[in-house]
């Protein structure tokens, strides 16, 4: 049988096991019936756009209409040869491996298949390894306290003469440092053990932190003072990790530094004044704008009018701080919306901007942000101020004539023809 | 009259550790743990060697290395560094910088009296 009249024969097969009638066929291809029928008892040759088409509407690969899937088996198992290096020739070798032995053609093609798949895996893995900053951090926590052990229990077991309270004290520390081992191997295990399960597990101790405030509603005015912000932190069982521990207590130190800066009577009594413009409290407060932001979103429902949410972020974009809002996703893991205020602040320091935004998430919404990137001094003399970009987000109360289209992150985002485009999106092809 | 060192290394008990087998091998020594008037210190105290770690609060011990080399009163100082941070491209950072040798925790202790001789009594 040659090969043309063998696609006929493919097609009507391929038709019929998936239970499509002749005419239905025809007219998702746009051809009659009766042609269909031609083709089919390989009365007439087709090739080209005509295929492709069949194809399709099939749910098939083209190829092997024309081919057959023994052609295609051989293809792949040429291509799999090229892969790693070997040279198959046009001997005919592979397509009698194929006739032959075609359940030890098809295995090898598995096989490679698989094989791909896992060097995909071990390179992310490695480049997990590599680039994860948490992961890092945690290596480096496990490394400098086996080294603490390693030097005091050379010395307990090496040392003579060795004064009483030296080796009490050693004992102590090697008490200490093997709990704290402990603690960060399990989380490190903990931690890589999450792999690629659900996204609401905390993962690093920002993600802890975040589960920590989620719990509490992203509020503490039931806290009278700097020692009982610590002592929450010391006794909550969310904060697992010791670096997350650490991020809540400088978390605290900030929060009540901002209280310091305007008590509560003077906060609610600006909000009763102006509402919650952070620029306007800041400004009659005589505070800096970040310190406004953050008593926003950290004070109690009952004292907004609006919900706000907030996203902070470094120099670099890495978000420190997210307090989500209802339809505005700030995604988990960087890489932002570009056109987001936040990040523009970054270019204009010490200027609030104000921009109306539609965010074409899945929830959506037109919010109200406003932006402001404050510099920090140096970290030492010759390097560059560090910079704060905070974004305060409310939902629009009124309209305006044409908010800027944002998205949560370009990989899910559907606007197209967008000029900051970083990466394809899921949802669509444009780039 | 001892040879001074400066001990630049926030972790507490790898302080002690250090401390007390230098001090009892006859050095003098001296602790600072952090790294943001890391530089200052060097220059006030100016020890006969300083051990730097590199992870520290403030300022890297890359960066108090390089400004001690660049500007530090006394910039010939011999400098080991110390660091859980062990893969090619630090030791040669460390090296380009001027580190006077490197050493990859965990050490043992041995090691570490053993470099400390070998740079301050040559």
């Amino acid at each position: 049988m040659s090969e043309n009249v063998s696609v006929g024969s493919r097609i009507r097969e391929r038709r019929v096991t998936i239970g499509l009638k002749q005419a239905d066929l025809a007219a998702k291809v746009g051809i009659s019936a009766s042609y269909l029928n031609l083709i089919e008892h390989n009365r007439r040759r087709i090739a080209g756009k005509l295929l492709l088409q069949l194809g399709e509407a099939l749910g098939i690969d083209p190829q092997l209409l024309s081919e057959g899937a023994q052609a295609s088996i051989v293809a792949r198992l040429r291509e799999s040869a090229a892969y790693y290096g070997e040279t198959v020739g046009d001997d005919g070798s592979a397509a009698d491996f194929a006739a032959r032995y075609p359940a030890w053609a098809q295995l090898v093609i598995d096989l490679d298949r698989k094989v791909r798949q896992l060097e995909q895996t071990v390179d992310g893995l490695s480049d997990r390894l590599s680039h994860d900053p948490h992961l890092a951090t945690s290596l480096h926590e496990v490394l400098t306290t086996v080294t603490a052990i390693r030097s005091t229990s050379s010395i307990l077991a090496e040392t003579q003469d060795i004064e009483p309270e030296w080796q009490m004290r050693f004992h102590r520390n090697i008490n200490e440092d093997s709990q704290r081992l402990a603690e960060e191997a399990q989380s490190l295990v903990s931690y890589l053990d999450m792999g690629s399960n659900d996204g609401a597990s905390a993962s690093s101790p920002w993600d802890e932190l975040e589960t920590f405030f989620l719990e509490h509603e992203y509020s503490f005015s039931h806290l009278v003072d700097r020692e009982q912000g610590q002592s929450l932190v010391d006794n909550s069982s969310l904060l697992k990790m010791r670096a997350s521990r650490m991020l809540a207590h400088r978390f605290f130190n900030q929060y009540f530094d901002d209280i310091a800066q305007v008590d509560d009577a003077t906060f609610t009594a600006a909000l009763d004044r102006v509402g919650q413009d952070a620029v306007l409290i800041a400004a009659q407060c005589g505070v800096t704008i970040p310190t406004i932001m953050r008593r926003l979103a950290f004070a109690p429902k009952d004292w907004l009018e609006t919900p706000v949410g907030l996203a902070v972020c470094d120099g670099s974009g890495s978000f420190f701080l997210r307090k989500p809002l209802a339809g505005f996703h700030v995604p988990r893991f960087g890489s932002a919306c570009p056109l987001w205020p936040l990040f523009g602040a970054l270019q204009s320091p010490m200027r609030p901007l104000h921009m109306t935004l539609t965010h074409t998430g899945r929830e959506g919404g037109t919010f109200h942000t406003v932006a402001y990137a404050d510099l920090a001094p140096p970290a030492h003399a010759g390097a560059f101020p560090m910079v704060q970009s905070y974004m305060l987000i409310t939902p629009a109360q009124s309209t305006v004539a044409a908010p800027l289209k944002v998205g949560a992150a370009c990989r899910v985002c559907a606007i197209s023809g967008c000029k900051s485009r970083r990466e394809m999106s899921i949802l669509s092809e444009d780039l | 009259m001892s040879k001074s060192i400066l001990l630049i290394e926030d972790e507490p008990n790898i302080v002690e550790a250090i401390n007390f087998i230098l001090s009892r091998d006859g050095w003098k020594v001296a602790t600072h743990s952090n790294g943001h008037d890391a530089n200052q210190v060097i220059d006030a105290k100016a020890p006969d060697l300083v051990i730097l770690d590199v992870m520290l609060p403030g300022k890297s011990g890359f960066d108090i290395l390089r400004d001690l080399r660049g500007s530090g009163a006394k910039p010939d100082t011999p400098v080991l560094i110390l660091t859980a941070r062990g893969q090619n491209k630090d030791r040669e950072l460390a090296y380009e910088l001027g580190a006077s040798d490197f050493m990859s925790k965990p050490f043992s202790n041995a090691e570490v009296l053993s470099a400390v001789r070998r740079l301050v009594e040559g």
